[in-house]
């Protein structure tokens, strides 16, 4: 017992050392972070979405401050190599991308990186990608990307089937999407196998299967769907259709068919009737939190998982719902969001 | 040659060739049946009385609470058709009325329907759900002095100028008026199978004490005054009418034979019946904690050890300990005397249960637990020594049976009250209440174990040899190896370890635990004087073991392969009645597959390894049992120990019947001497 005594008091000399330390050094370290500020390049799809409102937050909350300099494609791909061009001229200290087109173009896939065309020497932070690892941009579990990490936002998918099943039958789903776009062509492929699982039937019409695709193919589209019986239009991660969403859910209406929608602004903004979704905002927060990782902890992203919330959003646009004459059950009133 | 008390010493079991009259002699016969009659029916009248009016009481309450219940879930309903209303939803448009009703139902067993209908003269049915709406219907139109199976509550929603006036219309089963008789049904059944086990045995024990005996006694004294022999006095003391009216008689006795010049000695038989309270009362205090003690130890052990391994060591201890002093107390069982063996044993198992009620850690609770082991083996086997010093081969079967009834009863006693004493007052109380138990029985034991009891000489110590040639009894050695050891080793593994911790993992209280235990004991009561009659009848003992066997692993297979609280207690039932109809015929084979071994060296030895073997496999039981659960799960663990039931029995049929009767040595003994 004795010889523990000197041991116990070095201990707590240390540890008076180190509060003391700690106290001093905390409000430096503050002081450093206000001179120098996180230099982030963000690369956007369609300008500032609530995404990255929640992604400043987080941010401000904890009085880091950030230096952004935002790049806005307006859903033009073409434009990134220019972008990363810029980037490579005056380097920030980490890259955040918007979606899985802009994210594909910067980071590449896992196992096709192109030095030249791609980003590799900076950390890179990706959201809003629905499937990171069918499209190749996270690499399969139990490895990793050593510069690459970020937070996707797609419920999981048999998830979104009970979602949709809580509120009406469904035996068919209507699937209308974009045959150019990586994500929504993996994201169909995978509907129509959990569909042998959940017992039910994937009806997809393709677009874009010969030229671009339109707007005006969107109705035909949908009256094809409701004519083969769909129960319920579904609308996935897919740039195209989210962006003509109203052609679509109008489609529907004109047809009796409600959309459900697995990402937010088609239920918030647009008029699909139903989403189980992540909060863009929280995306955002969850994407910040990695960057402060990242960037403040000095963890390499190679050890910051690809995760998606662990909550998600049961959202109801009311006013669709009685234009269809389709009323939520009682028992998701208690949980859903209801939007009027 | 004077004969000694001891010789004398007849117990109240038949002898040879009194098989005709077994239960007249086993059990005393004539008044003592009407008397247990009568308090069985007194006893039964009392407890559905004070059932009914404890059930009449509860109901008025109920009612209330009942009503109170159904308001609550209307307001839920109300709201929630509200809430509906509010956000734009007609009335008539809501959907999913159906499901909340069913989800209210969860939550409340006693709802039947729900329904949402129009305050008006036609009470339009609007939303329904629990029942169809037809039925429904029918339901809300009836007359309010019709009868019906429903209490009806209804509750108007409070509504808004553009609503229309509703009400929520709830009906709940009127059987649930009954729910605290029909809930504790099993309790009342308990309690009641309890009470009337008990009184059975005081009234047994009561009666053949201080009537059964003395007028038998008496009997024989007056049977050999009418031979004109006056030789006999009579010597069971009574302080009644009958030890009055014995005392004259033995004056009268004893002039006269002055007169004859003959010298009258006292007569008495033995207390047997003692040996019976007693045994019951040392399992009872080790039995009480039995539902509890997995997840106690768990508890306890837990900072040292895995939970669950630790608890099946510190069981495997207690058995071990229970192993290695049965042996060695069988040896000396026949210098001690069974009375001072029997108190030793209590007196330790009381400390025991008392350490273990405060033991704080893995080490101090072995110690405990071993020092319970010791005084369990140390009582045990001073009733076993008791019981065969006081038999003979035509009656030891039965006389085993005797105890092996009084141990039973405390098997069926035990695990229920513990389950009740721990759900009120916690485990540490359990524990000590046996403790308590145990010191009772110390106390006890001086006035119902017969101290004249002894073996008649003790036997020579076998020599290395003797004991070499019944260790290579084949027949002995399948009886030990597939037989004695598997049926401990599946009793402590799966009765003591794998089934209070499963029914607790699947969410079973502690009293229904015991209540499963206790099923074990009942069987085994019911059947244990069918089982040990029809094996001294049919002199059959390896039939005998072989059925019980095969029940055991019949039982835990079932058990394995559908794991529910009802096939449990099936598989808990089958080892009852496999236990009964093996355990006493094990001894008995035993003793008649030694039989030229005991002969010259005393039953002993024999009960001595038989014992050890079949302790061991007691401790090995719950370490299997834990380390089976650790590795594929306790329900994979209750299928592997069927498995190996099964495998078992199926060798000690095949092997039983196919090895030399007699070890080489003997053999070649007999040989020469031809």
């Amino acid at each position: 017992m004795k010889s523990l005594f000197p041991a116990c008091r070095s201990i707590a000399v240390l540890a008076v050392f180190a509060i003391t330390v700690g106290l001093f050094l905390a409000p430096a370290v503050a002081a450093q972070s206000a001179q120098n500020p996180l230099k982030i390049a963000m690369i956007l799809w369609r300008g500032e979405t609530n995404v990255e409102q929640g992604f400043s937050a987080y941010f401000d909350e904890k009085n880091i401050p950030l230096d952004l300099t935002i790049y806005d494609i307006e859903r033009d791909l073409s434009r990134v190599p220019g972008i990363i061009d810029k980037i490579r001229k005056d380097p920030p200290d980490l890259v955040y991308t918007w979606g899985t087109g802009i994210t594909s173009a910067v980071a590449g896939k896992y196992d096709a990186v192109d030095p030249d065309r791609n980003i590799t020497d900076l950390p890179v932070v990706f959201v809003m990608v629905s499937s990171p690892w069918k499209t190749g941009i996270a690499a399969p579990k139990g490895q990793s990307r050593p510069n690459i990490t970020g937070a996707t936002h797609i419920a999981p998918l048999a998830a979104q089937i009970n979602a949709i099943r809580a509120y009406r039958t469904m035996n068919k789903l209507g699937v209308v999407y974009n045959s150019r776009e990586d994500n929504s062509v993996s994201n169909v492929s995978e509907l129509k196998e959990l569909g042998r699982e959940m017992d039910f039937d994937v009806l997809a019409v393709p677009l874009g299967t010969e030229s671009e695709p339109s707007q005006d193919d969107i109705a035909p589209a949908v009256a094809e769907l409701a004519r083969q019986g769909a129960d319920i239009l579904y609308i996935g991660p897919d740039n195209f259709i989210g962006t003509y969403r109203d052609a679509l859910t109008d489609a529907g209406f004109a047809n009796g068919l409600a959309a459900f929608s697995a990402t937010e602004l088609e239920v918030r903004d647009g008029h699909a009737m139903l989403g189980l979704v992540s909060r863009y905002e929280l995306v955002g927060r969850l994407a910040a939190r990695k960057v402060e990782q990242i960037l403040i902890d000095g963890i390499s992203p190679a050890d910051i998982p690809v995760e998606t919330l662990d909550r998600f959003s049961y959202l109801i646009r009311l006013s669709s719902a009685r234009k269809l004459k389709l009323y939520p059950p009682l028992l998701l009133l208690d949980y859903a969001e209801v939007i009027e | 040659m004077t004969p000694s008390t001891s010789t004398n010493a007849k117990p109240e079991l038949p002898r040879a060739g009194d098989n005709g009259n077994v239960r007249s002699r086993l059990l005393p016969k004539g008044t003592i049946w009407i008397l247990l009659l009568f308090s069985t029916i007194s006893l039964c009248i009392a407890l559905i009385g004070i059932s009914w009016r404890a059930a009449e009481l509860a109901r008025a309450d109920l009612q209330t609470e009942i009503r109170e219940k159904a308001e609550i879930e209307a307001r839920v309903l109300g709201e929630k058709i509200e809430n509906a209303m509010d956000l734009g939803i007609p009335l008539r448009e809501i959907v999913g009325f159906e499901t909340v009703v069913y989800q209210l139902r969860d939550g409340d067993p006693d709802l039947v329907f729900a329904a949402v209908t129009t305050i008006d003269e036609q009470s339009e049915l609007l939303h329904a759900g629990g029942l169809p709406q037809g039925e429904i219907a029918t339901v809300l139109q009836a007359p309010m002095d019709t009868d019906i199976p429903y209490i009806v509550t209804r509750l108007s929603v409070p509504h808004a100028e553009d609503h229309d006036d509703i009400q929520v219309v709830l009906g709940h089963a009127r059987a649930a008026l009954m729910r605290p008789v029909s809930d504790n049904l099993f309790d009342i059944a308990i309690i009641f199978i309890i009470t009337l086990a008990l009184s059975f045995e005081l009234m047994l024990l009561v009666l053949t004490v201080n009537v059964a005996l003395p007028v038998r006694v008496a009997r024989k004294v007056l049977g050999n005054i009418r031979e004109r022999k006056f030789t006999l006095l009579h010597g069971q003391s009574s302080h009644d009418e009958i030890g009055k009216f014995m005392e004259r008689i033995n004056a009268m006795i004893n002039s006269t034979a002055q007169k004859v010049g003959t010298h009258p000695r006292p007569e008495r038989e033995v207390k047997l019946i003692g040996v019976r309270m007693l045994a019951f009362m040392f399992v009872l205090a080790e039995e009480l904690a039995r539902p509890i003690m997995p997840t106690f130890f768990s508890q306890v052990t837990s900072h040292s050890l895995d939970g669950q391994l630790g608890a099946g060591v510190v069981m495997a201890v207690h058995l071990l300990m229970i192993a290695l002093a049965m042996p060695i107390c069988s040896l000396f069982q026949e210098q001690v005397g069974s009375l001072r063996m029997y108190l030793c044993g209590a007196f330790l198992a009381t400390l025991g249960l008392i350490g273990t009620a405060f033991a704080g850690g893995i080490w101090d609770l072995m110690l405990w637990r071993a020092l319970s082991g010791i005084g369990y083996a140390t009582t045990f086997v001073a009733c076993q020594s008791y019981v065969l010093d006081a038999t003979n081969d035509s009656n030891r079967t039965q006389g085993t049976a005797m105890m092996v009834s009084g141990i039973m009863l405390a098997d069926i006693c035990g695990p229920a009250i513990g389950g009740i004493i721990a759900g009120h007052f916690g485990p540490d109380m359990t524990f000590i209440a046996g403790a308590t138990i145990a010191f009772l029985a110390v106390i006890l034991a001086f006035f119902l174990m017969d101290n004249m009891v002894r073996g008649v000489t003790t036997p020579p110590i076998p020599t290395k040899a003797a004991l070499r040639a019944m260790l290579g009894n084949r027949r002995l050695q399948v009886l030990i190896l597939f037989a004695a050891i598997p049926a401990k080793l599946i009793l402590s593994g799966f009765l003591y370890y794998l089934t209070p911790f499963i029914l607790l993992q699947s969410g079973a209280t502690t009293a229904e635990i015991g209540r499963v235990i206790m099923l074990y004991g009942l069987t085994a009561i019911l059947t244990g004087w069918v089982a040990a009659k029809w094996t001294d009848k049919k002199q059959n003992e390896i039939r005998a073991v072989g059925i019980g066997g095969g029940l055991t692993a019949a039982g835990l297979l079932l058990a394995g392969w559908m794991p529910e609280y009802a096939l449990f207690a099936v598989a808990v039932a089958l080892l009852g009645l496999a236990q009964a109809s093996s355990i006493p015929a094990q001894l008995s084979a035993s003793l008649k597959l030694s039989k030229e071994f005991t002969k010259d060296h005393g039953t002993g030895p024999v009960l001595a390894m038989l014992r050890l073997a079949e302790r061991l496999g007691g401790a090995l039981g719950p370490l299997l049992a834990a380390g089976l659960t650790l590795l594929v799960g306790p329900t994979q663990a209750v299928l592997i120990f069927g498995a190996f039931a099964a495998f078992a029995v199926l060798c000690f049929e095949l092997l039983i019947g196919h090895v030399p009767a007699d070890p080489p040595a003997e053999r070649k003994d007999e040989g020469m001497a031809e």
